[in-house]
């Protein structure tokens, strides 16, 4: 039996929900996927900065957020997740928004942005639509915990 | 002087957006939480002021943009629909100068223009 390739990368951090956390942590990933996957490291910046403004924005703010990336062995890929504790409506939200998208994510975010001038100001809305435009993603809700899964490939 | 050169730029600590003749050009990285209390508002009076001069095109260099968030992206959006709803004849076109290396601006810029419709231009720099 072949042995299991260890991941060239594993990067698991407990995140205080405060916006200047953000760019620290994205910095890191944006420059260790560039070493690694180099293909692939802006669309790993974009998920992980949409993900983790979306978890600071809508989350508890006395809860931390979880944040796992692998960079596996063996196969160019990224995988990551995002975790936080969300209030009841925020959730039903999000699985609304994940519920109404299309299976083709250019048509996800050109719809996304038709549909900014009915928001009022300060919400776009458009941070899962530009996420599945750069990863295949899936939503996880147990109660109020949400999980984010992210591949890019 | 026309109203548009009588806009002082906008620096902040991680972007900045300058207008120089007739291009409005984004520098930085543009991921604020609250870009519609300091973008918006500041694209406003550039729409307003573009409007009375009377242009037909403004440039919008974002070569020096490396990223955007996507509630930075809304106040471009916006920008796009103050253009839309104006009377046809103080309509000007938005004429994006964007980097062919950098892949959000490729994926934003398309869906831009496809709500923009003949509003927006997107051209690739050097």
């Amino acid at each position: 039996m072949a042995s299991e390739q260890q991941p060239t990368l594993v990067v698991r951090v407990a995140l205080q929900p405060v916006w200047n956390q953000i760019e620290p942590l994205q910095g890191y990933v944006l420059a260790a996927s560039n070493v690694h996957v180099p293909t692939l490291s802006e669309r790993t910046g974009i998920v992980v900065q949409e993900l983790l403004e979306n978890a600071v924005k809508y989350g508890d703010p006395g809860r931390s957020i979880d944040f796992w990336l692998q960079i596996p062995s063996g196969r160019r890929g990224v995988d990551l997740s995002v975790s936080n504790h969300a209030h009841p409506r925020r959730v039903a939200l999000l699985q609304q928004e994940f519920e109404a998208f299309g299976p083709n994510p250019k048509d996800t975010l050109a719809r996304a942005m038709q549909r900014l001038p009915r928001l009022p100001q300060g919400v776009s809305m458009l941070g899962l639509a530009r996420i599945m435009n750069e990863a295949a993603i899936t939503l996880k809700v147990d109660g109020r915990l949400v999980t984010v899964n992210a591949a890019i490939q | 002087m026309s109203r548009l050169a009588a806009i002082s730029a906008l620096a902040e600590q991680s972007f900045g957006i300058a207008v120089d003749g007739q291009v409005v050009r984004f520098t930085g990285t543009l991921s604020i939480r609250n870009p519609s209390e300091v973008v918006t508002p500041f694209l406003r009076r550039v729409h307003d002021a573009a409007t009375r001069d009377g242009l037909k095109q403004l440039t919008v260099d974002i070569m020096q943009l490396r990223f955007m968030n996507s509630s930075s992206i809304r106040s471009l959006v916006d920008w796009v629909e103050w253009i839309r709803r104006e009377p046809e004849g103080k309509r000007y076109v938005l004429d994006f100068l964007t980097r062919p290396d950098v892949l959000w601006q490729k994926t934003t810029l398309t869906a831009i223009q496809s709500l923009g419709g003949e509003q927006v231009v997107v051209r690739r720099g050097q």
